[in-house]
């Protein structure tokens, strides 16, 4: 498995942090199928899991949250992800953005 | 992005009472249709790519609202209406739960952006739980509009 090229253990009694850049490759930007897709892997997983656009955290575990993200094509979203599991996290919502929500 | 600007004041519905989607979807359109933004002979066509869209997986996202979308070529410009379902309508919501609040939108193929831009919007009024509560208590249409006027302005 590709270890995240970012993460960072902020300290050694925290738990870990993963941090990784993403790409929205879909046409029609991230509308409603792909912010659900989201959500539900968010919500298996009990660590933390936010999406920054330009600076704004939303909990990606929400979909309101996930579509007020507006994120058209071509956006950059930057994914944090703390707390148990958090490393398999990251990469699955990795491989669904570099997927196009295929996978 | 404005609510108002895309929300057809005249096809605001305060007082569904509709038992399925299907139905809630098809009253919706009509109430369109009757304010002309969709065409008689369209609202066929537009009704079945809305449900072709919830076999994709339900719009019901939750906190009792639904937000049943289309791309449909019919349309010049973005055209949305909301209905307030006191009774709630099953929906297949992701939480299971029913919905009250309905804002539907139809907007054209060749605009992304703005499509996503209004379901933005959109959102971001809906997850306000005193927009929702102040849409819930509202019982004709000028006070949904109102709503939605004040709503725009505090998004200055």
């Amino acid at each position: 498995m590709k270890q995240a090229d970012s993460s960072v253990d902020i300290n050694m009694s925290a738990p870990a942090y993963y941090e990784r850049d993403v790409m929205v490759n879909l046409e029609h930007g991230l509308h409603l199928v792909p912010c659900s897709k989201i959500a539900e892997l968010a919500k298996r997983y009990s660590c933390n899991a936010i999406i920054i656009k330009d600076g704004r955290s939303i909990d990606a575990k929400t979909i309101f949250d996930l579509m007020t993200l507006g994120a058209v094509k071509g956006t950059r979203l930057t994914l944090h992800c703390q707390g148990e599991k958090a490393d398999e996290l990251i990469e699955k919502l990795v491989a669904l953005f570099e997927s196009d929500f295929q996978a | 992005m404005k609510l108002t600007d895309f929300v057809v004041k005249d096809a605001i519905i305060t007082d569904m009472s509709v038992n399925a989607k299907d139905e809630a979807i098809r009253t919706m359109i009509k109430s369109l249709q009757g304010s002309g933004k969709i065409s008689s002979e369209n609202s066929e066509s537009v009704i079945t790519a809305i449900l072709k869209r919830e076999e994709l997986g339900s719009t019901g996202i939750g906190n009792g609202v639904a937000v049943p979308h289309t791309k449909h070529p019919t349309v010049d410009g973005l055209v949305s209406t909301i209905a307030l379902a006191k009774g709630g309508v099953d929906f297949a919501s992701l939480d299971g739960e029913l919905v009250y609040i309905l804002f539907l939108l139809v907007s054209p193929p060749d605009r992304p952006g703005e499509h996503l831009r209004a379901l933005e919007t959109i959102s971001r009024h809906l997850r306000n739980q005193d927009f929702c509560n102040f849409l819930k208590q509202s019982s004709t249409p000028e006070e949904v509009w109102e709503l939605l006027l004040e709503a725009d302005q505090k998004d200055g």
